[in-house]
């Protein structure tokens, strides 16, 4: 297990750039998610830590020692592909076996290490079988077992969960989470699913266009995003975004509300306030009063939407409400209206 | 559980072993062609420009003069157009019987074992057997068909199928169409089934019928991949070599005398490898230039879906 | 399918008219044939579907005419030989070419245009070639040559059922370590089984099938193959149509046993190899 430490990392397809100049340290250990919306270079970013994609420019590092030359067979990884790619004509026990068997690990040790795995991961009734024979999350465990067995370096996950159904989904989520946890591996996880990204990463690598936007744990993103981007792209659901003239702490919309918020500034700003944020109309300093255009139940909260300075914002309130209110009257604190300047960067508070 | 991991890439593997396996994969290949296709490449147009024949090669240059001579003192021109011509002709009609056969295949559910391996007999017989095949239903004495014909009294003297000037090609034309339908149909029937049914059914909704869906839903979105068809048999017509030399050799007179059968005479009967080489050169480019408009066409067809 | 429900009572007739007739058009030639090789010469010439009074004998006298079985024998040695050599050459090149994508462009469009030459442009260079290297009117020369010849007939083959697996498959086994020979041999060879049988199949029928190269370089009985003994009949003045619809016939069965055992694979690689 290792610490991956990405330097300058460049790759060009010809003369277009899918990622420009990388920099990100991985601890031994951590389970890093990288997240962005396709085409962000994430697939990129892991398939150039595997090696299956020759790099560019820069390079990167095991534990200090530079690995970007290598091809994939000697970077010692392992990889859980988001169709599995499991060996349709090997049985589980072989798929398992595969990886040992070319490092020409003792037959008795390969044993001792699949029936390791397919203990933990509960397939040691299906290890005679082929892939064929099994569901969709059997195969998951069978592409996990795989990973697991190597005793490799690091994990590398390219959105391993997408073929899954809701449910089995949340399952698995916490069964990487867990066994990552217990084995101790350093983990490189591709999704583009922020929820996956908040509820399982360690830190999380929001990517945009081939550049690395934020790094940061899931709360810090959540609680502090540098840019427009990763506030719209981190939180479900999606923040709201107004735009609004900054004076000080006066922030004046288009229809000439005025909203206070922790953050100062001058000029044209966009405030982005969570739709989770809203409070009842009595107890804040931001007293808003919003013409309600459509709403959804969802469970047990209810998502409102309505005009706010010639934008639409999402509101979300607790309570299942059937009936469409013409108003709503509610309050916003301050310090949860985020403001970003011209440059869509976050004006700090 | 923990290892030290720096021992597994202190190796001096580089990215370069990919390159060495792909060189090591390819190369055999890129040898063979070159054996099979680039040096006879190289050797004809040396012998196109001397004398040369089958026993002493090179010896002289002599520039255009077999190319001249192949053009005004041999059939050669002749020979090419009846190969333009014979593979044109066979191709297209193979096309229509072949898709024809491949469309009613496809609406039959049951029996198709038996009729894919009646289909696939022509295919795989030899294209001399299928020469004698035919020559013995098509032969004067004793042939087949001048014995219903004559029975029938349809004729009173046997027909000389492969002895007649107007008849040799149409006969090598059958047995090469006998031949080589099963192969259409084959590919016609795997493309039929690869056209989404839910196009089909939409225009069924819309009220189109069968044969109105075929010729203007159907027909358009399998076009280029039948004119691929059609590029690979023309290709594979303007070989065609053993058909004549088993049914006419060439006869009667030069009435079926195609570009590949002249050259083998040229250089195996008369011995003159330098002409035949110029043959060989002029007659490769005249293929190129048929299948050209046919590969533009389809990448034309291609662009449009 | 309501579509064919829709189809009236004259189309189907039209239909099954003309499937017939071409059942019937392609059985027939090869069941005319088998029957003549019942004939006695005097039967040959009444031109008749059944013989009148069927003998065995032409086969007996077409074996002691011409060598039947040895050349029968010459070409199936040619064929898996060459079978052989085509696929050695092909298999590690169509999996390099697609799946490490070296010579992506020209490897297969050489080997396109190399198909579309005409053999004949080979025959003669070949036949120095041949001659040079002291491989002239030999088993194994003839099967180097058709093995060369159908290189680009198996890299077309061959190529779609590559395509069909999934990268992933082949990363999956480079990050598990395994080299790219590695790969090939223990991942990619198992999962394109149908495709090599099919492809190997195929490539033994064309050479079976060839006659321009055997007739131009094989002479002797040592390796003259069945076509080239077929044409042999043709030379003759007083054809013996009998045994020569014997000798051809028992020719034929080789290639037919292929299709009737393996028509699935048959089919099943000339469509995947041409179509996709």
């Amino acid at each position: 297990m290792v610490s991956i430490n990405i330097q300058n990392l460049e790759k060009h397809y010809g003369k277009v750039k899918a990622l420009h100049g990388l920099n990100l340290e991985i601890a031994d250990g951590e389970f890093i998610v990288l997240v962005g919306p396709s085409g962000c270079g994430k697939s990129t970013l892991l398939r150039c830590v595997a090696g299956l994609n020759p790099i560019s420019g820069g390079d990167i590092l095991f534990n200090g020692t530079p690995v970007g030359h290598l091809p994939p067979q000697d970077r010692d990884l392992s990889m859980v592909f988001q169709n599995y790619a499991l060996y349709p004509h090997l049985t589980v026990a072989q798929n398992l076996a595969f990886g040992l068997k070319v490092r020409k690990t003792p037959a008795e040790e390969i044993e001792k290490r699949v029936k390791w795995a397919a203990d933990i991961l509960a397939i040691t009734p299906y290890l005679d079988r082929r892939p064929r024979a099994l569901s969709g999350g059997q195969r998951q465990r069978v592409a996990m077992g795989r990973a697991m067995v190597k005793h490799s370096n690091a994990f590398l996950f390219d959105e391993p969960l997408s073929n899954l159904d809701a449910q089995l989904r949340v399952q698995m989520r916490k069964e990487i989470r867990a066994l990552q946890q217990r084995i101790g591996v350093t983990s490189i996880y591709v999704t583009h699913d922020q929820v996956e990204a908040m509820t399982m990463g360690d830190r999380i690598v929001v990517m945009k266009d081939g550049r690395i936007e934020q790094v940061g744990s899931p709360s810090e993103l959540y609680t502090a995003p540098r840019t427009r981007f990763v506030a719209g792209f981190i939180g479900s659901p999606q923040m709201s975004f107004v735009t609004a003239q900054a004076d000080g702490h006066q922030m004046t919309l288009s229809d000439g509300t005025v909203l206070t918020s922790a953050t100062a500034a001058t000029g044209a700003v966009t405030l982005g306030i969570r739709p989770e944020h809203f409070l009842d109309h009595t107890s804040e300093a931001n007293r808003l009063t919003l013409d309600v255009t459509n709403q959804q139940v969802v469970g047990t909260s209810t998502s409102y939407f309505a005009n706010l300075g010639g934008g639409e914002i999402e509101v979300i309130r607790q309570g299942s409400d059937t009936e469409r209110p013409a108003t709503l009257a509610l309050g916003i604190r301050p310090e949860h209206i985020m403001v970003f300047d011209k440059d869509n960067k976050r004006i700090a508070a | 559980m923990a290892k030290p991991p720096i021992a597994s890439f202190g190796s001096n593997r580089s990215v370069n072993q990919r390159r060495s396996a792909e060189w090591s994969m390819t190369l055999p290949l890129i040898v063979g062609l070159a054996i099979f296709a680039g040096y006879p490449l190289v050797y004809l147009v040396l012998l196109a420009f001397t004398r040369s024949d089958l026993g002493q090669q090179f010896q002289g240059f002599v520039g255009f003069e077999n190319f001249d001579w192949a053009l005004s003192g041999t059939n050669f021109s002749g020979s090419v157009g009846h190969a333009i011509l014979f593979a044109l002709i066979v191709s297209l009609a193979q096309l229509a019987l072949g898709l024809y056969l491949a469309v009613i295949l496809s609406k039959i559910v049951r029996g198709g074992r038996w009729l894919r391996t009646i289909v696939l007999l022509p295919l795989m017989t030899p294209p001399v057997m299928v020469g004698i095949a035919w020559k013995l239903i098509l032969n004067p004495s004793g042939g087949w068909l001048n014995g219903i014909l004559l029975r029938t009294g349809l004729i009173d003297n046997p027909i000389s199928f492969f002895g007649n000037h107007a008849l040799a090609f149409p006969a090598i034309m059958l047995a090469d169409t006998w031949q080589w339908t099963p192969l259409i149909v084959i590919l016609c029937f795997a493309i039929l089934q690869g056209v989404p049914h839910d196009v089909e059914e939409a225009a069924a909704l819309d009220g189109a019928y069968p044969k109105r869906i075929f010729w203007t839903v159907t027909l358009p979105m399998i076009a280029p991949a039948l004119l691929s068809v059609y590029l690979l048999r023309v290709i594979m017509a303007l070989k065609t070599f053993d058909l004549v030399y088993t049914l006419t050799f060439g006869g009667p007179g030069n009435a079926t005398n195609i570009a590949t059968f002249e050259i083998w005479k040229t250089a195996l009967r008369e011995f003159d490898v330098g002409l035949a080489a110029a043959q060989t050169l002029m007659f490769a480019i005249t293929v190129s230039v048929v299948t050209l408009p046919i590969v533009l066409l389809h990448n034309h067809l291609e662009k449009r879906r | 399918m309501t579509v064919s429900a829709q189809d009236t009572r004259t189309d189907r007739l039209i239909r099954f008219v003309f499937l017939a007739a071409m059942l019937i058009f392609f059985a027939l030639p090869i069941i005319y044939l088998f029957s003549t090789s019942f004939k006695t010469p005097d039967d040959v010439l009444q031109g008749r579907l059944l013989p009148e009074a069927a003998t065995l004998k032409n086969y007996p006298n077409a074996f002691a005419h011409v060598p039947v079985l040895r050349m029968i024998w010459n070409s199936i040695a040619v064929a898996l030989l060459s079978g052989v050599i085509t696929l050695v050459i092909a298999v590690p090149a169509t999996y390099a070419t697609i799946k490490l994508s070296a010579f992506r462009k020209t490897v297969p469009n050489i080997t396109l245009a190399s198909y579309a030459a005409p053999p004949i442009i080979a025959l003669i260079p070949l036949f120095y070639l041949l001659q040079t290297a002291n491989l002239m009117d030999s088993v194994l020369g003839l099967a180097l040559v058709h093995g060369l010849m159908n290189l680009p007939v198996a890299f077309w083959l061959l190529k779609s059922f590559v395509n069909d697996i999934p990268a992933e498959i082949d990363e999956a086994a480079w990050i598990d370590g395994a080299g790219y020979w590695h790969t090939l041999f223990a991942v990619i060879l198992p999962l394109i089984f149908p495709g090599i049988l099919a492809t190997a199949l195929i490539c033994i029928i064309l050479s079976y099938n060839e006659f321009l190269f055997a007739s131009a370089l094989t002479f002797s009985e040592a390796s003259r193959t069945i076509t080239v003994g077929m044409s042999l009949f043709q030379g003759e003045r007083l054809v013996n149509f009998g045994q020569m619809a014997a000798a051809s016939f028992t020719g034929m069965v080789p290639i037919y046993l292929i299709a009737f055992l393996f028509q699935k694979h048959l089919v099943g690689g000339l469509t995947q190899g041409s179509i996709k």
